[in-house]
């Protein structure tokens, strides 16, 4: 039995959109959860999710709600270019954190938390749910019970629609779907390929510039091939600009693993569960259109149904309660992996860009 | 109505793929005279019994000669095609030939040279191009409901055991040169006009290199096309030797600006598991329990007959030579420029450079 009699924890959610807000009723759902506290830049959409939570405290300011004292665990579920600072607050005040991919847009930003990680003796988790994605995790107990013998190669890919890639550009324009979405991918593989670590990044991209994209994203479509120490081969993909109306509501996704003994082929497009209905599906991303046609299960982080979240996300922030409860492990990616997977993925964009090879380590 | 002539037709080449192409010919309503050729005499007079040809040789100059014979399948091992093909071209008759082309520039060369010369009706059999999943995506291409065509996908994975065979009757034919050839060749068709310019490939050595093969386990390439669009595109040929595949098993993907296109050819959706077993074709002496029905990629024999790509191909390009009606089969211009890729991917792979291809 676990060791966890009498302990209760207190969860800051830093960000109350929708990540926040599901992280949010998971940990509210939590039997060791006592109290919650959450903020967002925009004050009263903390306030409506609280009430919604159930929250004790909410505010505008982030500090405000991680440095209440009843607070002992810290979860960071703000834009992408607002992860840093909240990460440094919590772990000044000797709090863990659970924060969101990426672990920052810059090296020099991913080394400031590892360097306060250092200094204040803290931990920090990142939140690449795609690994909680049950596929995912029978893949990582397969190779680590070695039926696939010495992984050789593998391929990853992942498209999403265009009005996703729109959503990330409101919330910082220019990101890079390398950047917050490939990264997931990036991830798996270097958690299914442990120990080996990439060397060299070869990468090309393509986009038509749509009229409707706006920032400074130049490709819709990037492929890389990423070399591993050991000189695997490991193949991926990213693709933002799935037409409109296409019936899947997150990413769809390939992971295919070669090894000398096995292989392992997992299909994450969702096509094995279609829903079509005359009566209409409201569209997440367009408002004001029904579909008709829809891949149920096809939400990156679940789904709703019969009152609770179900999905990957779910079983991420239980994992992560549940470790700070009871001291389990949990398989969240480390501040060292999430800093390594950015790593990757800036030198992908750098490759796609330049059209050539970028070796590891690039300069920070 | 079309009128339609009669075809006699030679076979050179009497294995695996010849004397499938001379059963199917066999059963073809224009075929009135078949003669057969292979280095082994012994074999091509088993195939002329099989099928009922009036003749068979151990010498590919005795059956293209005959004056009966309108028409020339080069199914011969790959380094063998330029002179089947060249000997068939000088006596005027027109030719289905396996792909590749050839296993080098240079021979396809000679072939594009020898057309551009004297003329000479040659087509290249790349089946795929008439699996039906691949023709339909074609349909929607032409159709235009795509867009404009952003990047793609293909990757093909096959047994490691078909990978040995290969090499052993051409070390040359490598997984990239014989195999991934398929998939760079419906790139080719399905974006036809749009050229590939570069390619940027990294592979994996391992269980060929170990078995003496010079091939990679695993190879991921990188295309570029003059308009910007980036293909992916990954051949492994080592998948475990009981792996319930019999054929390719393959993925194509094509991602265009008001539509996408999601190909699944690994055949999992009919599998067929028995404890009776079936004979492995590739390991003689080995039963397995398990197998994708529908993964042997030329095609199956069903109820006495051959169904699939290579049966609608045969069927096309006959069809083609008795009545002129068009055919999709692999023209030598395209199937020289994917040589020429993989050529190139093999070239990026090993120096660890793009390899840049002239316009």
């Amino acid at each position: 039995m676990a060791q966890n009699a009498g302990k209760t924890l207190g969860v800051a959610i830093i960000g109350t959109g929708r990540m926040g807000e599901i992280r949010g009723h998971i940990a509210a759902t939590h039997p060791s959860v006592a109290f919650i506290a959450c903020s967002d830049r925009d004050p009263a959409r903390a306030a409506k999710v609280a009430t919604s939570l159930g929250a004790q405290f909410h505010s505008g300011n982030n500090l405000d709600v991680i440095s209440r004292p009843e607070v002992n665990a810290v979860i960071i579920s703000s834009a992408e270019d607002a992860h840093v600072e909240p990460v440094i607050a919590a772990l000044k005040l000797g709090k863990p954190v659970l924060c969101e991919k990426p672990i920052g847009l810059s090296l020099a930003s991913a080394d400031d938390v590892l360097e306060a990680i250092e200094q204040y003796g803290g931990s920090v988790r990142y939140g690449y749910s795609r690994r909680f994605r049950h596929r995912y995790l029978r893949a990582k107990e397969q190779v680590q019970q070695g039926r696939l013998g010495t992984i050789v190669g593998g391929h990853g890919r992942a498209y999403n629609l265009r009005a996703q890639a729109r959503q990330a550009d409101v919330r910082v324009a220019g990101l890079s779907p390398v950047v917050y979405s490939l990264t997931y991918y990036v991830d798996l593989m270097c958690w299914l390929l442990e120990g080996n670590p990439v060397v060299e990044v070869t990468a090309r991209g393509f986009g038509l510039g749509k009229p409707d994209a706006r920032g400074q994203v130049k490709h819709d479509l990037t492929w890389a091939t990423l070399t591993h120490a050991d000189g695997a081969i490991v193949n991926l993909g990213i693709y933002y600009a799935l037409p409109e109306a296409y019936p899947s509501r997150g990413l769809s996704s390939r992971v295919e693993l070669i090894g000398t003994e096995g292989v392992i082929i997992l299909d994450g497009d969702h096509a094995d569960q279609i829903m079509y209905s005359e009566i209409g599906v409201p569209h997440v991303h367009l408002p004001n259109q029904d579909a008709k046609m829809l891949f149920l299960g096809s939400s990156t982080p679940g789904s709703w149904a019969l009152g609770d979240f179900w999905g990957p996300v779910a079983d991420e922030t239980r994992a992560w309660l549940d470790h700070l409860i009871t001291g389990r492990a949990c398989a969240l990616t480390t501040a060292r992996e999430a800093r390594n997977n950015l790593e990757i993925t800036l030198a992908i964009d750098r490759s796609a860009h330049e059209r050539r090879a970028v070796r590891l380590p690039i300069e920070r | 109505m079309s009128e339609s002539k009669p075809i006699g037709l030679a076979i050179v080449g009497s294995g695996r793929i010849g004397t499938l192409r001379a059963r199917l010919a066999a059963s073809h309503p224009s075929v009135k005279f078949i003669a057969v050729s292979d280095k082994d005499p012994q074999r091509a007079e088993t195939l002329a019994d099989r099928v009922g040809a009036q003749l068979h040789s151990g010498n590919n100059l005795d059956v293209i000669s005959r004056p009966e014979v309108d028409a020339v399948i080069v199914s011969t091992s790959e380094h063998e095609h330029t002179e089947a093909i060249l000997l068939a071209l000088e006596h005027g008759k027109a030719v289905l030939v396996e792909k590749p082309l050839a296993d080098n520039s240079s021979d396809a060369l000679r072939v594009i040279d020898h057309i551009a010369r004297s003329g000479g009706n040659v087509r290249i059999g790349y089946s795929r191009r008439y699996h039906q999943r691949y023709m339909l995506a074609k349909e929607q291409i032409v159709a235009g409901r795509l867009g404009k065509i952003v990047g793609g996908l293909a990757r093909l994975y096959n047994l490691r055991t078909q990978a040995y065979a290969i090499m052993e009757r051409d070390p040359l034919a490598t997984p990239v040169v014989d195999s991934l050839t398929y998939y760079v060749d419906l790139m080719h068709w399905f974006l036809e006009g749009n050229r590939i310019v570069e390619v940027e490939a990294r592979g994996q050595r391992g269980v060929l290199a170990a078995k003496g093969f010079d091939a990679d386990d695993v190879l991921w390439a990188i295309m570029t096309c003059e308009d910007g669009a980036v293909l992916d595109i990954g051949v492994s040929y080592v998948l475990p030797e009981k792996y319930p595949s019999i054929g390719h098993s393959a993925r194509v993907e094509l991602l265009g600006s008001e539509g996408v296109l999601l190909i699944d050819d690994d055949h999992k959706d009919q599998l067929m598991y028995t404890e009776r077993g079936i004979p492995h074709v590739y390991l003689p002496d080995s039963d397995v329990n398990m197998v994708f029905l529908g993964s042997s990629t030329p095609g199956d024999w069903a109820l006495g007959e051959f169904w699939g790509p290579l049966a609608a191909e045969t069927r096309a390009w006959l069809d083609h030579l008795s009545t002129g009606r068009p055919c999709a089969l692999a023209t030598p211009e395209v199937a020289k420029r994917t040589l020429e890729v993989t050529l190139a991917i093999q070239e990026s792979a090993l120096a660890g450079k793009p390899v840049r291809l002239a316009g």
